[in-house]
């Protein structure tokens, strides 16, 4: 339960901490940011206010990616391009354009119309055209085919009137370009038709000379008069040669009967022939009635014998029947060979003209095949220009770019765009500046809190010495500024070593600790400032007090107290000079206890010599004559001279000097001081007083108003809240942190509240030792 | 003007042979703006070796013949001290002469080659004494024109500079002129003398010098150097002096002298 009731007021304080720091930065380097904004802001203002204004004309084009024509089919929807393809052909047109619109021979042009050359913007450049160049913008507008061209100038109607010029030479340009390639074409095809005319003419005559010279009506009609005969000879022909070999069958056969080798009667011919089939009728029947006759007349008989003359003249007869027959056929035969030779002749000689025909045939198939050839050419070519003086008349091409508004003097300028630039520059100085802040605060490693220097030597601080105004240090007549408090007893500076010294006197410097060594790690810390008002606060109560410049490097006091610096401490240490320390120490003006030994002459071995053994006597005889001895010492990590005086005087006052203080340097300091077993009492914070988010009022602010807010409901936590409060107290500084708080209402109060603060003030440092 | 270093006694030293011949130096110093000159003649130099007694013996002699003649001249006794290791010794044993014989400044004359070593040392002692050492014309030694900043460590230590005049001016050359206004810029010059031999060959007077150093410093510092830090030493009164810096050298110097002359105030 306990565990679970402190968690909630250990996260606050931590996170505000955290967020706390950041602010703490910011507020402790508040003039970097600052500074560099008010910079950047200044220098943007100061430059817009005083660039020319530059106005921007501007001009809207529609770009149709190509022409539409209605006259072909296929450039009006593509299939093979398709959906993407045309929409991607279209893209690169009109990124084409958009290059085409500001390139470089139109600027140029622009460019030397209105004489820019001479203008100072452009005078001395060495690419005057790409400067030029850069003054115009195509901006497309998205998902459309629209373009903006712009033109930035100084001159509103000057603006106007280049992009005009610019715009109206583009799209002339574009339309030269379109036509010059139609035009050049178009010349092309007239010159190819000028060429073919006079060839498809001779083709045609020659042609017609050769219909007329070969008496041609047309080659198929001719031609088929020339088969048709042939076609009839042919048959005849056949016909012919068919009888003939009819009939030389049979004059064969009669001819081999005449020779014998058959007998004639078997002849088809004498056989079919009736006069032969009746002559042997008769030549039977007589025979008959001859045999008859003979076997009843016997041989001699008349009649028997006129039988006999009647069968004679029978077979006569039918021999020269048999005969005659025969002879016809032979006349058969001869007349079908000798019809047949003839229609071979006529088919030869026909065939010949074949021959001859279908050369001229060739020939003429050759002319009508290039006459056709070249008409057709002719044709087209006279088609095509026709279409295209068509076109052009119409002025189809380059028409596809319109102007959708003219440039017009603009009204306003666009350029400075004052509250943008502002803006911008604000926004860029704040952030430039704070990360400078924070990198500055990066690349810092000094000391700033009193938490750093706290664990470094394990001891409190007891004074946080504010940062000392030096407006009026330096004036004649003033003390010094380490004397500040002399001049106003009621300063800051001087309240801070009034708590310095409580806390001395707390730590033994009222009895038994009498010498103390004012020390820092590194030079300019504040340590004659701290050893001088430690000096004059111990004085002031009373005590008898010597301020010692042991600082033989460097030595300050007798400047700040305006006093010879010799004789010193040097002559006390080498014996030289004086004669004992009554007759080196000098009263300081004003203070009645202090008592001042300067350096004396500056040694070229100062440590050599705080190492003498006079020193240890001539502490012995200080701390008898006096009640508090405080050195002012050389820097302990650059020299060796404070550690060597440390061995006789062991009680050390660091000064650190907040956002000076190198930690490593400090950490070499505490090094020194472990090793030669001083002992120091406590930390000076020099410069430590800034107002407002500095580190240690952050740290009172966060202290002191802790918890008092937080709900109280719970009695087991605001116990531990409150001992936790308790706690943290102890670990502040001897008075000093309460002293922050008392301050500042002191400063708002009364003079009777103010003593009634610092009466408080007192009570809580007795305390607190 | 007070002029804290001539040799202007006759017969001590390589400065005038004859008494008419110091009378007419004193004229010439009188002459042009000198109220005072302290008379400072070589010791513990090897070649002259002069001691207090003849010293104050020639400055009374000088002073009588000046009032004789009518000069209005003071004539102090002082001496252009060579560095010995034990002067601090013979200092203590009161032999030797301080500047006004006021026993608080040492004319110190140092070789004029090297700056010897354990200097720092003996200038120590010396100022253990009570006594600060005034470092003579150390423009005119080598080292130093090497390097103008050696001399801040002296200066920081508490010891005096003091130039020649002609070596302001020019006469005595290029380099211990820019070794001089190098010196100057540092504020590392506290102190302009003569150091004046004869009539013709280094003659006295510091108008010259004094022209020239208006053009480089503000005018109460042409006057420190040459009338207010003389009269104290001559008083024995302390000097406060300014902090040294880095001197300008070389090339830098003539963009320098500008902030050189703003910020100038000393004494």
């Amino acid at each position: 339960m306990n565990n679970h009731s402190a968690a909630p007021w250990i996260r606050p304080s931590e996170i505000s901490l955290h967020l706390k720091d950041y602010l703490r930065v910011v507020s402790v380097r508040r003039w970097i940011p600052i500074s560099v904004f008010a910079l950047v802001v200044l220098s943007v203002a100061v430059w817009v206010f005083v660039r020319a204004p530059i106005y921007r004309a501007e001009s809207l084009l529609l770009i149709e990616p190509a022409k539409v024509n209605l006259t072909e089919f296929k450039e009006v929807y593509d299939p093979t391009l398709g959906e993407a393809g045309g929409h991607l052909a279209n893209q690169e047109f009109l990124e084409t354009q958009y290059k085409l619109i500001v390139c470089r021979p139109i600027l140029e042009r622009t460019f030397e119309e209105f004489h820019f050359g001479d203008m100072e913007e452009f005078r001395d450049k060495k690419e005057p055209i790409e400067a030029f160049a850069k003054l115009f913008s195509v901006v497309p507008a998205r998902r459309s085919r629209l373009a903006a061209v712009t033109f930035e100038w100084k001159d509103p109607e000057l603006a106007a009137r280049v992009l005009n010029f610019l715009v109206t030479g583009y799209i002339s340009d574009y339309r030269n370009r379109a036509l010059g390639v139609t035009r050049e074409g178009l010349e092309a095809l007239r010159q190819k038709n000028e060429e073919l005319r006079p060839q498809v003419e001779t083709k045609a005559n020659e042609l017609q000379k050769f219909m007329v010279k070969y008496n041609m009506v047309s080659l198929e009609k001719t031609q088929n008069i020339v088969v048709e005969r042939l076609k009839e000879i042919n048959k005849n022909l056949i016909d012919v040669e068919k009888k003939r070999i009819e009939v030389e069958s049979d004059y064969r056969s009669i001819e081999r009967a005449l020779r014998g080798d058959i007998k004639v009667e078997n002849l088809p011919e004498i056989a079919r022939s009736e006069t032969i089939r009746d002559l042997k009728l008769e030549y039977i029947k007589t025979k008959q009635r001859f045999s008859d006759l003979g076997k009843s007349f016997g041989p001699n008989h008349p009649e028997v014998k006129a039988a006999q003359a009647m069968l004679d003249a029978i077979k006569e007869k039918t021999e020269t029947e048999m005969l005659s027959i025969l002879g016809s056929v032979k006349s058969e035969y001869d007349r079908a060979l000798r019809q047949e030779r003839q229609l071979r002749a006529e088919l030869k000689k026909q065939e010949e003209e074949v021959m001859d025909f279908n050369k001229i045939a060739v020939q003429y198939k050759v002319l009508t095949d290039e006459s056709e050839t070249l008409s057709k050419t002719y044709n087209a070519v006279a088609k095509r220009i026709e279409e295209i003086e068509i076109a052009t008349a119409a002025g189809s091409k380059g028409d596809n770019i319109f102007i959708i508004t003219h440039p017009r003097v603009p009204a306003k300028p666009v350029k400075p765009r004052k509250a943008f630039s502002l803006m911008l520059a604000s926004f860029v100085g704040l952030s430039l500046g704070l990360g400078l802040c924070f990198f500055v605060e990066y690349l810092d490693t000094t000391i700033k809190t009193k938490d750093d220097v706290e664990s470094l030597f394990g001891v409190p601080v007891i004074g946080y010495v504010p940062a000392i105004e030096e407006d009026d240090a330096g004036g004649v007549g003033q003390a010094p500024p380490e004397l500040h408090l002399l001049r106003d007893s009621r300063s800051p500076v001087a309240e801070a070593f009034r708590s310095i010294r409580t806390a001395l006197a707390f730590s033994g410097m009222n009895g038994s600790l009498k010498n103390v060594l004012v020390t820092s790690a590194s030079r300019g810390e504040g340590k004659s400032l701290s050893s001088v008002n430690i000096a004059v606060m111990m004085a002031q109560t009373g005590k008898r007090v010597i301020l010692i410049d042991a600082d033989m490097r460097k030595p300050r006091l007798h400047k700040i107290f305006s006093a010879p610096s010799s004789p010193g401490l040097s002559n006390l240490l080498a014996g030289e000079g004086v004669s004992g320390l009554r007759e080196a120490i000098q009263p300081v003006a004003g203070i009645d206890g202090l008592k001042l030994l300067t350096c004396g002459p500056l040694p070229p071995n100062p440590a050599e010599l705080l190492n003498n053994p006079r020193m240890k006597s001539l502490i012995e005889e200080m701390d008898k004559e006096f009640d508090v001895v405080v050195f002012d010492t050389p820097p302990l990590v650059s020299v060796t001279d404070a550690a060597v005086l440390s061995q006789h005087v062991r009680n050390i006052v660091m000064v650190v000097r907040s956002f000076s203080t190198q930690k490593e340097l400090l950490s070499r300091a505490r090094d020194i001081v472990v090793e030669t077993q001083s002992r120091v009492l406590g930390i000076v914070l020099n410069n430590a007083d800034v107002p407002r988010g500095t580190y240690h009022s952050y740290y009172y602010g966060d202290y002191y108003g802790y918890g008092y807010g937080a709900d109280d409901d719970d009695g087991d936590g605001t116990h531990k809240r409150r001992r936790h409060k308790s706690r943290r107290s102890l670990e502040r500084p001897l008075a000093v942190a309460p002293y922050a708080r008392i301050r500042k209402s002191a400063a708002l109060a009364s003079d009777s509240t103010k003593r009634m603060c610092r009466e408080a003030l007192e009570r809580l440092k007795v305390r607190k030792g | 003007m007070i002029d804290i270093h001539t040799h202007i006694l006759p017969g001590l030293d390589d400065g005038p042979v004859h008494m008419e011949e110091s009378l007419a130096m004193c004229r010439m110093a009188a002459e042009d703006g000198a109220v005072a000159i302290v008379v400072s003649p070589h010791m513990f130099n090897d070649a002259y070796n002069v001691t207090r007694e003849d010293i104050l013996r020639g400055v009374a002699l000088l002073q009588r013949r000046l009032q004789a003649e009518n000069v209005r001249l003071t004539i102090r006794p002082g001496a252009d001290v060579r560095v010995v290791p034990d002067l601090d010794g013979l200092l203590r044993q009161g032999l030797v002469m301080t500047l006004g014989n006021s026993g608080k400044y040492l004319l110190v004359e140092l070789p004029q080659d090297v700056l010897p070593m354990g200097l720092s040392q003996l200038l120590f002692s010396i100022q253990l004494l009570g006594i600060t050492p005034i470092i003579s014309h150390p423009e005119r030694i080598l080292d130093v024109q090497e390097d103008p900043s050696v001399m801040i460590e002296f200066v920081e230590a508490g010891n005096m500079v003091q130039l020649t005049a002609a070596s302001i001016t020019g006469d005595l050359g290029d380099r211990p002129q820019k070794c001089a206004f190098a010196l100057i810029s540092g504020r590392l010059a506290h102190l302009v003398a003569s150091d004046a031999h004869s009539i013709h060959g280094r003659p006295p007077g510091l108008s010259q010098a004094a022209a020239r150093m208006q053009k480089l410093l503000p005018p109460e510092e042409v006057e420190d150097i040459l009338f207010h830090r003389p009269l104290r030493i001559l008083a024995g009164e302390y000097i406060n002096l300014p902090e040294p810096r880095k001197p300008n050298t070389d090339r830098r110097k003539r963009l320098s002298w500008g902030w050189t002359v703003r910020s100038g105030r000393t004494c």
